[in-house]
């Protein structure tokens, strides 16, 4: 079975990117284009690798960030967070396993998805 | 004639100097007051009394007062005054002469010259009357002591002598009162200008206000602007990217090249929508350096994964040569270091074809952090290097043509590192390349205190 792959991203065509790169290297994804869809999927399923974007409708992909790393049913869920704030980006560094800063290249993010993949 | 004389009895306006309109309409009132006078006494006396000499003396006098208000027709106020004042004291010396030095009553009328002068004229004509009519007085008792005075003539009675006191004291307070109330006017000019400074002061005030308000809503426009260009742009990178990966089918050569330019132009308007971004918000006052442990050498190479995707668009290589004596660990602003370094490599990205980037570092003594960018591109003459670190400049209009950007990226970095408290030069070669150079303060950590912040795998991106 295929790993699972949440994609938080309002905009359908970055969210259709993310996808993608990550259905390319391997993953089964699902698109979530909000933060209360995103939070309630989340107590459903858990995914291997969470792409959050930080700016979404509903609840924002930080307060979503805390949330899954205080939880340890999910503890094992590797985020990377994508977002053009470099300063935020730093910021939420420790919390996140890759920060990606948009805009992100296609290719670099192939080769990423590849490597959490293996 | 008429008109002329017409001309000669309305006070003079000067449009450029109130002040002096004002002493030239006094003086001009009391030209005419001294003129009317003269007629006044002197005319009938003629018909009555006629005596040659008498009447030259009257008419000269007239022609006089005619040539002090031709005078200050021209302009010549206080010429005007001070002639006034002379043949007023002149005339007076003259009469208490004739009326037997002190037995006169004429005495009295100094204190009016002496007002009269120094109202019109200022402190100093005061001062110089008043030693006038000093001497006068002297040179009569001189006079009288020599036995040289003119016996009183038979006309001057005490009755003579009260009229004559009584005109002089009337004369004075005349002349007081429309001095007064023409200092009064200029009190009140004075008063209105003040008002009107202020409203102006006012005015400017606003307008500077509203200057300001204009700017920051520019601003912020250009930061809220700048934003959500970047979302779809970074939409378009990707989709683009996709399809040149062959996602949807495999492309063909020339399918394969618009879609490079495609991305290449992508990334062109990212970098103009995120110097304006970063002008934006050093101007809004956002930039806040930070001040926190970061690793050198992950600093660069995550510049380097930054800017290697344009640097082999372009088959570039792009290396990063790191001395040893650079420490583990510094402290500063990460994210703002890395703008600078990224920055400069972009820039030398865009002006190099062929040859190779390198970013070179190293420490300089314990105190200063070198950070080398080097590029073999088409380098800059002399002339072209004066103002690259400006705002919106760029070697030339043809340079912004063919390269792109909206000029900010220098100025953005030397606005940083001077921030910083550090520097930023370069060296270049016209058709051999450039080398920027930034110095920054080297900060160390004494005790080994790096936040567990990288995981196994770098930040990437744009």
């Amino acid at each position: 079975m295929k790993p699972l792959a949440l994609i938080i991203e309002d905009n359908q065509d970055q969210n259709l990117v993310f996808t993608t790169a990550l259905n390319q290297a391997g993953f089964e994804t699902e698109s979530i284009l909000d933060g209360a869809t995103a939070q309630l999927r989340l107590t459903e399923v858990v995914p291997e690798v969470v792409v959050l974007d930080l700016h979404i409708p509903d609840v924002n992909g930080e307060i979503l960030l805390r949330q899954i790393r205080s939880d340890k049913r999910l503890a094992k869920v590797r985020v990377m967070l994508a977002t053009a704030d470099a300063s935020l980006a730093k910021d939420l560094q420790s919390q996140a396993d890759i920060v990606l800063l948009k805009p992100i290249s296609f290719s670099q993010l192939s080769k990423l998805a590849i490597r959490l993949a293996a | 004639m008429i008109a002329w004389l017409k001309k000669l009895v309305t006070p003079p306006v000067f449009e450029d100097d109130e002040e002096k309109t004002r002493v030239a309409r006094l003086l001009n009132i009391i030209l005419l007051f001294v003129m009317s006078l003269i007629m006044l006494f002197s005319v009938p006396a003629w018909f009555t009394t006629p005596e040659i000499g008498r009447i030259a003396v009257e008419l000269f006098l007239a022609f006089w007062v005619i040539a002090m208000l031709f005078i200050l027709h021209r302009g010549w106020v206080r010429q005007a005054g001070f002639l006034l004042s002379f043949t007023l004291w002149l005339a007076v010396t003259y009469g208490t002469y004739e009326a037997g030095g002190f037995n006169g009553s004429t005495m009295s009328a100094y204190f009016g010259i002496i007002l009269i002068a120094e109202l019109l004229l200022g402190v100093w004509a005061g001062v110089i009357f008043g030693g006038l009519s000093i001497g006068a007085a002297a040179f009569m008792m001189y006079l009288n002591n020599q036995g040289l005075l003119p016996p009183v003539p038979e006309y001057i009675t005490t009755a003579t002598f009260f009229w004559e006191f009584s005109a002089v004291v009337i004369g004075v307070v005349a002349l007081l009162s429309l001095v007064m109330n023409s200092l009064h006017q200029a009190l009140a000019r004075a008063r209105r200008n003040e008002k009107e400074l202020a409203q102006k002061v006012e005015e400017v005030q606003l307008l500077a206000q509203q200057a300001l308000e204009a700017s920051e809503f520019k601003t912020h426009m250009l930061a809220r602007v700048s934003h959500e260009l970047r979302t779809p742009l970074g939409a378009l990178m990707g989709l683009a990217e996709m399809v040149d990966h062959d996602v949807y089918g495999e492309l063909t050569a020339s399918q394969h090249e618009v879609m490079g330019r495609i991305v290449l132009n992508a990334y062109a308007l990212n970098d103009v929508v995120s110097e304006l971004l970063d002008q934006s918000q050093i101007e809004m006052g956002q930039l806040v350096l930070k001040e926190e442990a970061f690793s050198p050498h992950e600093l660069l190479l995550s510049v380097k994964d930054k800017c290697m995707p344009q640097a082999q668009l372009k088959g570039l290589p792009l290396r990063v040569d790191m001395s040893d004596d650079l420490p583990d660990t510094l402290i500063g602003d990460p994210t703002r270091i890395e703008q600078i370094v990224s920055n400069l490599v972009f820039n030398a990205i865009k002006f190099t074809e062929k040859g190779y980037i390198l970013i070179h570092t190293s420490s300089v003594g314990k105190e200063q952090w070198l950070i080398q960018v080097v590029d073999t591109g088409i380098g800059m003459d002399e002339n072209e290097q004066v103002d690259i670190f400006e705002p919106f400049r760029q070697v030339d209009e043809t340079t912004k043509r063919q390269f792109g950007g909206v000029g900010l990226g220098l100025s953005i970095v030397k606005q940083l590192v001077t921030e910083m408290g550090g520097s930023v030069s370069v060296i270049s070669h016209a058709g051999v390349g450039s080398t920027f150079t930034v110095l920054l303060p080297q900060h160390i950590v004494q005790t080994v205190s790096r936040k567990p912040t990288l995981k196994s795998l770098s930040m990437i991106g744009e």
